[in-house]
């Protein structure tokens, strides 16, 4: 009888499971996107790295997208704990916790070519700023603050961004 | 309620089938998901997300189910101590003597097993002793709950990382940032038993992101008189021990947080009159004072040295210090004698340095090394004349040095499959080197579900205590766990953690009267299963529900003493309309278990309330608790087992009592 009940609980809850995606899988497809679809001054570095700075969800998720490929380079998820070594990374998602630090991140980043992505409204500008919007993830695309950092997004970036703030 | 062995076998196997069903069951559900990377981002953009789970996930990767206990729920269940967190705890439970409280569950909770094989770590810091290995949970303890972020339960060994003592289970109290606190809080506590506490916590979070966070409180009770059956005679005051329940303790607490680096310093001291006559040639109803006195820095470092590469160095100092006084009475004829005192002591340090590294894909692997210096572990016992002078002073001193190493490697089959891989070498000066080994298969066919199956050994050195008692004989203890876990979120409302585990332990110290010694030759073996339901809702309601079996053995293939085969725990806890108060419940149960003589001692349920404020007026905030609401009479067993036949094997515990706190930030 309590087999049966268990079994009957868990398929029930797969069913709900199925077509639904958690909050952090969905925000990491997102990141893998930005970066495929916004253009970085050429460079030297045989990697890409993604960054990923106190969101320890988002980083396990991330990691899925570890040895694929971006315009040759080869895709390297960095889950860090410290703003150390930032002005390494081609995109940095800064999670909740870490906000307060963002007026440092921004200074220690200058303008180098590097997207800096939150999951909530921050105190200084950074590239791109996702939220949840009638359950579905939307983004807002700061493109005055992108190019300072001399990064070009492709079309279907700036075509699916909810809002775009350009350069004045 | 009470299971037999044959029973809970079937109930096992049955278990371990429906798991097995539902893992299948699983594996087909999860391959019909594609990779959301392959989908263009146009569609990606259409499809709807579920937000993460509203209850609080654990720090990190455990091939076991943890358990947490958040600020809020210390806040909503009134909690005061470690000890009444632990009791909230899937699977736990706690036993007090009237000296200190100790921690039980899957098959550890001998009485006067001083919460010994289950590591308390306060920020990282391993908080036992080196002389007694005990965990120090209710006021004895370090840290004030108002300062407590989240508590977590790991059941499970946990040797393959902290090497020595990680027998059991791993309890991990974080401490809440200084930012949190916004300024100065000053609270003050009134209880029954004559209680008061008062404390003052202040901090504060710096522009340039430095967070200090300082905390200083003392508590002090009357405590009650008590009767004791057994010393029911005219010449020891009809049974009743007379004002020696007194309890008083002192606290310091600081932590400075800056980029990386973490500075946190803990001292505790706490006197308690035992009124229970804790030892043979004690003298009933005459003062028997027991000091505790913890001290420890922790200094850790956390970088990132590149970005596939993270180190944490910490450094750590440990001060304790153990003292007793009581008139004793080694004729048995109620007068008396010279009075003993035990005066111990132990200092350490350690370094602790790990590296996490990313450098193959599909890997993370941890590296790590520790060197601890337990340079000064002495125990003293003295002997007075009435007049004063010393009549007998023996003490022992021992030292240990112990290196250590430790690898694991987290490594990603696929989407759905992780290994998690580890061995710990810890060598001491004293001892045979020793390997700890995990082995852990993760299954997580999709976001909400999670399978673990492991595989562990652990291991615990004698202690000085053991050293100074057994002498040569005094050996390490080991421990080899299985264990399998599912957790499923139903929504990211509802979740549901299961665990079925069994452990065997080997080499356990039993007395052979035909040696006339003590022999680490005991083996024994614990089984158990475990089932929870926790629920988090928008409107602030939130209720936890669990279920433990477990049927543990003692060396001689007997029940183990004080062991429940049942333990229920339930909690709710909603705000209440107007949105001013809200109230927590709490229920209890703790199965039939066993006294040291064998005796059974019946299931016992209670209950506890809480009122707290839900916000905070003026700056003012309080909590008003009422634990056993119904006024149970119960009682537990006792580790004292010297005089049998007289009742001493249980002790009765105290009625409905009464909590008010107040606070004020300034």
């Amino acid at each position: 009888m309590r087999l049966v009940a268990f079994l009957i609980m868990l398929t029930f809850s797969l069913a709900i499971g199925a077509q639904t995606v958690a909050e952090h899988e969905m925000k990491a497809a997102y990141l893998f996107n930005f970066a495929r679809f916004t253009e970085w001054p050429a460079n030297e570095r045989a990697n890409f790295n993604i960054c990923i700075l106190g969101d320890e969800d988002l980083g396990r998720a991330m990691r899925k997208y570890e040895e694929r490929r971006i315009s040759d380079q080869r895709v390297v998820i960095a889950r860090l704990n410290s703003t150390t070594p930032i002005r390494q990374c081609n995109l940095l998602f800064v999670g909740a916790g870490e906000l307060p630090n963002l007026p440092k991140i921004n200074a220690q980043l200058g303008e180098m070519p590097v997207l800096t992505v939150t999951d909530r409204p921050a105190p200084v500008p950074v590239g791109i700023v996702l939220s949840l919007e009638s359950e579905r993830l939307v983004f807002d695309v700061n493109i005055e603050h992108t190019q300072k950092a001399k990064l070009k997004h492709h079309s279907s970036v700036l075509r699916l961004a909810r809002n775009i703030r350009k350069a004045s | 309620m009470r299971l037999s062995s044959p029973l809970l076998v079937f109930r096992f196997h049955r278990l371990a089938l429906s798991t097995v069903l539902a893992l299948l069951t699983l594996a087909v559900f999860a391959a019909e998901e594609s990779l959301l990377a392959d989908l263009p981002f146009d569609d990606l953009t259409q499809r709807e997300v579920v937000s993460a789970s509203a209850i609080a996930r654990q720090i990190g990767d455990s091939p076991s189910a943890v358990a947490i206990v958040t600020a809020a729920d210390i806040r909503a269940y009134g909690y005061r101590t470690l000890a009444d967190v632990i009791n909230g705890i899937r699977g736990l439970y706690t036993t007090s003597d009237r000296r200190y409280h100790y921690m039980g569950g899957r098959g550890f909770g001998e009485p006067g097993d001083y919460a010994g094989r289950v590591m308390v770590l306060i920020d990282g810091y391993v908080t036992q002793d080196p002389l007694f290995n005990q965990a120090y949970i209710d006021e004895s303890g370090f840290v004030d709950l108002e300062l407590v972020e989240r508590v977590e339960y790991v059941p499970g060994t946990g040797s393959v990382i902290y090497g020595n003592n990680a027998m059991l289970g791993i309890i991990n109290v974080i401490t809440r940032k200084g930012g949190d606190f916004k300024a100065t809080q000053l609270s003050t506590e009134f209880s029954s038993h004559g209680g008061r506490k008062q404390r003052v916590t202040s901090g504060h979070r710096f522009d340039n992101g430095a967070d200090l966070l300082l905390s200083a409180s003392a508590y002090k009770a009357h405590g009650d008189d008590h009767y004791f059956a057994a010393y029911d005679t005219p010449a020891t005051n009809n049974g009743v021990a007379s004002r020696i329940d007194g309890e008083g303790s002192q606290r310091l607490f600081g932590k400075f947080s800056y980029n990386g680096l973490m500075l946190e310093a803990g001292y505790v001291d706490r006197k308690k009159d035992v009124p229970s006559k804790p030892t043979k040639y004690t003298l009933f109803n005459t003062p028997f004072v027991v000091e505790d006195r913890n001290a420890f820095v922790n200094a850790a470092y956390e970088t990132d040295l590149s970005l596939q590469l993270r180190s944490v160095s910490r450094f750590y100092l440990g001060h304790y210090a153990y003292e007793n006084r009581r008139i004793v009475d080694v004729t048995g004829d109620l007068i008396p004698e010279p009075y003993a005192r035990r005066m111990h002591e132990a200092q350490w340090w350690g370094l602790d340095q790990k590296f996490v590294g990313n450098w193959f894909a599909g890997h993370t692997v941890l590296l790590g090394f520790e060197f601890r210096n337990d340079y000064r572990q002495k125990m003293r016992k003295s002997y007075f004349s009435p007049t004063g002078t010393l009549s007998s002073d023996e003490s022992d001193a021992f030292h240990r040095r112990t290196g250590s190493f430790y690898l694991t490697d987290e490594w990603r089959l696929s989407e759905l499959w992780r290994l998690n891989i580890g061995a710990r070498y810890d060598k001491a000066s004293d001892l045979e080197g020793n390997w700890s080994p995990r082995l852990a298969a993760i299954y997580q066919p999709s976001f909400q579900t999670t399978i673990k199956a492991s595989y562990s050994e652990a291991f615990r050195m004698p202690n000085a205590d053991e050293r100074a008692g057994y002498g040569s004989a005094a050996a390490p203890e080991y421990v080899a766990a299985r264990e399998l876990v599912l957790q499923h979120d139903f929504t990211p409302r509802v979740r549901f953690s299961s665990s079925l585990y069994e452990y065997r332990r080997t080499k356990q110290m039993v007395y052979i009267s035909a040696l006339g010694a003590d022999v680490p030759v005991g083996n024994s073996r614990t089984r158990g299963v475990e089932g929870e339901l926790d629920s988090s809702w928008s409107s602030g309601l939130r209720a936890r529900g669990s279920v433990a079996f477990q049927h543990a053995h003692d060396t001689d293939d007997r029940d183990l003493v004080n062991s429940p085969n049942l333990l229920g725990k339930f909690n709710v806890t909603a705000p209440l309309p107007g949105d001013w108060l809200r109230a927590g419940f709490e229920a209890q149960y703790l199965g039939a278990r066993y006294t040291s003589e064998r005796r059974r001692l019946g299931g016992v349920g209670l209950a506890h309330l809480t009122l707290s404020s839900e916000q905070k007026w003026l700056g003012f905030s309080a909590t008003f608790s009422i634990r056993n609401l119904f006024d149970r009479d119960y009682e537990v067993a006792s580790p004292f087992t010297w005089a049998p036949g007289t009742g001493i094997d249980v002790l009765r515990m105290d009625g409905r009592s009464y909590w008010l706190q107040l606070n004020m930030d300034l």
